[in-house]
């Protein structure tokens, strides 16, 4: 039953010491660790193509426009510039029409259009969650089946058929259709929260109304601090879908320089800047638009990766 | 009582929660308010739905058949004699409009097929690179970490990247190869960049969802299958596999349905200031999704005389593109759902 661990072992000590080891491999031959140099091959090769479009943007972004235009190939070790960054927050048309950058207040707009629908959202489905897990009322089990079955249709393909409805509603071009929607939380998410929230034991809800707390203490003080990983888990979701979202921005918001989001920016950088050797910007603007996701990333992706692995296991 | 009665106090009761709360928080809330909490709560997302997607199906319902106006919502909607599908459909009808939506059709659902297939690749390199990843080797949860970050990444700035990578003149693939070939020049060397963009990003998640499959696996499965003498392939084939076969029908049906629905990258890697074009001549990176966009446009469907017919094309599509991602879904639950039991 061992011998796997044991020869597991014996590989990993083959290259993690072989150095000090070296006297002792001459008596007792080592096995050349052919398995771990095919998987580490495999995930740096995986890595590399991954990261290496990355870098040529991160390089390009640093590239002085003669350079580009004169060199006529893609200059790997360029003359130093951070002029393309300077140009996105300075010679921007955004700046005459609403006196700030595109790219700044697009993340401005991109940051309160996902927010206020995600977090109001998250709260709604989370309470009606918590009512569909622990609270006994008529019709919960006819409600709950319709909502499974609304569940499983997907309605991605209706996605741009829709704005004949907010054209009705005389909501375009405006962000109404971007942020009034999300409020109502989702059946999704709320389908993901009961079933942790499944999970909390009734007992501690009983303990907890001895107590004296009510509907929203009980939601505040215990149904959300237990839950908080897959509150976490939608947030992400929401979260990084929102910040991405180009689409529906495109339908409803292009043509209000006010409401511009960073998709649409980047979305237009390339008819923005649209000169000869302007590539550095369109770089420089792409690296911008990923970077602040990635930072948040790196320093919460015990959160992303584990809220992610939760989110798929909804079905 | 019924839930008509609960949607007309909705807004109302809302509003006095709110205030009510912040008071009476420390207080018990009695029976009846909970049950109303609960109620209003339940019933939220179910409204939000028939409100914001229930409604819009309806709609485009009423378009498949009538002329809507888009942009005058007050015009009477006009019985179109199925002009939307013999626009959509017949090849002689639709060459007399200044759009040949047929001929379009054809092409964008060749193209949409194309980059939906291969999520296939994207499903194999997620599942690999999962394994990879549970041999737990020294740094295995650095390329963990690595691996997520295209998931994260804007379809809009993954454009932009790959768009200057295959560019013409500076772009990275010609100057390694040192020749001038024009990737973003024509339609099936631009249905590949499309593909390569989505395989660069997709397999991200995949990873993610397999990594935690991966984890559940019962263990003693393979040390027994050691014991038996079988060795690491045999593994993967007889153990792996098996037993993330919930995972990988899910992935596969999500994929498919992202790929059919593929818009951003399709939009914005083709050359300048064809956004929600046609793509040129070569119809390129036309996929449903963009071509339904485009019937859309303004000056599309504010088209005088095949305006309306243009904005039922497109309410057809959307409801063909509904019915192939809504049979996948269902085939796929269903296969899951087996495999499920069969686990």
């Amino acid at each position: 039953m061992h011998n796997s661990a044991i020869m597991d072992n014996n590989a990993e000590f083959g290259i993690s010491s072989a150095f000090e080891e070296a006297p002792k491999a001459k008596k007792k031959r080592r096995k050349f660790p052919v398995k771990k140099v095919i998987c580490y091959t495999l995930l740096v090769l995986y890595t590399v193509w991954l990261f290496f479009p990355m870098l040529t943007i991160f390089i390009t972004s640093f590239t002085p426009s003669e350079q580009i235009v004169t060199s006529e190939s893609f200059v790997w070790l360029p003359k130093f510039t951070i002029e393309p960054y300077k140009q996105i927050f300075t010679t921007d048309l955004y700046i005459d029409e609403v006196g700030m950058p595109g790219l700044l207040l697009g993340f401005i707009n991109t940051m309160w259009m996902t927010l206020l629908p995600v977090i109001v959202g998250l709260f709604v489905s989370g309470v009606s969650a918590y009512a569909f897990s622990k609270i006994k009322f008529k019709g919960k089990e006819i409600l709950f089946a319709i909502e499974i079955v609304i569940m499983v249709f997907p309605l991605g393909a209706f996605g741009v058929i829709t704005q004949i409805f907010y054209y009705q509603l005389d909501w375009v071009p405006g962000v109404l259709p971007l942020i009034i929607p999300g409020l109502f939380g989702g059946i999704g998410t709320m389908f993901f929260l009961r079933m942790y929230m499944d999970g909390i034991s009734d007992g501690l809800l009983e303990a907890a109304k001895m107590d004296g707390l009510g509907f929203w203490g009980i939601f505040f003080k215990i149904m959300f601090p237990l839950a908080k990983p897959a509150f976490i888990a939608q947030f992400i979701f929401g979260f990084v879908g929102g910040y991405n979202n180009y689409m529906t921005a495109l339908l409803y918001l292009s043509g209000e320089p006010k409401f511009v989001t960073l998709s649409l920016y980047l979305g237009e950088i390339t008819t923005l800047f649209n000169n000869k050797g302007d590539s550095n910007i369109h770089c420089a603007a792409a690296v911008m638009g990923m970077l602040p996701l990635i930072i948040l990333y790196i320093i919460m992706q015990k959160y992303f990766i584990e809220g992610v692995a939760m989110g798929g296991e909804k079905e | 009582m019924s839930w008509r009665a609960n949607t007309a106090t909705a807004d109302d009761d809302e509003r006095a929660a709110i205030a009510e709360r912040n008071r009476k928080r420390r207080r018990m809330a009695s029976k009846v308010a909970e049950k109303g909490y609960a109620y209003l709560f339940a019933l939220l997302p179910l409204i939000g739905f028939c409100i914001f997607s229930i409604a819009p199906i309806i709609l485009s319902i009423r378009t498949m058949f009538c002329d809507v106006k888009l942009y005058n919502p007050d015009a009477p909607m006009i019985w179109n004699d199925f002009g939307g599908f013999r626009m959509l459909f017949d090849k002689s009808y639709s060459s007399q409009a200044t759009v040949h939506v047929t001929a379009l059709f054809e092409k964008s659902i060749l193209i949409t097929f194309w980059i939906a297939s291969t999520q296939i690749v994207t499903l194999i390199i997620s599942f690999i690179m999962s394994v990879l990843i549970a041999q737990k080797l020294r740094g295995s949860k650095v390329f963990q970490v690595l691996f997520f970050i295209p998931y994260i990444c804007s379809g809009v700035a993954v454009a932009l990247m790959w768009r200057w990578i295959f560019a013409k003149d500076g772009g990275i693939i010609n100057s390694i190869l040192g020749i001038e070939k024009d990737w973003l020049g024509d339609g099936d060397s631009l249905t590949w960049c499309i593909i390569i963009a989505i395989i660069w990003q997709a397999p991200s998640y995949g990873t993610v969802m397999y990594h935690a499959a991966l984890g559940n696996i019962n263990q003693s499965l393979y040390e027994a299958a050691s014991l038996d003498g079988a060795n690491g392939v045999q593994k993967v084939v007889h153990i792996t596999i098996p037993a993330v076969a919930p995972t990988t029908f899910y992935l596969l049906m999500a994929g498919i349905s992202a790929g059919l629905l593929t818009y951003d990258i399709a939009a914005l890697i083709v050359p300048d200031g064809w956004g929600s074009a046609v793509g040129g001549d070569d119809n390129m990176g036309l996929t449903l999704i963009r071509l339904v966009f485009y019937l859309m446009s303004p000056t599309i469907a504010n088209d005088p005389k095949f305006g309306g017919e243009y904005m039922s094309a497109a309410a057809i599509i959307s409801w063909i593109l509904f019915l192939m991602t809504a049979t996948l879904s269902i085939i796929v639950y269903k296969v899951r759902n087996r495999s499920l039991a069969n686990a």
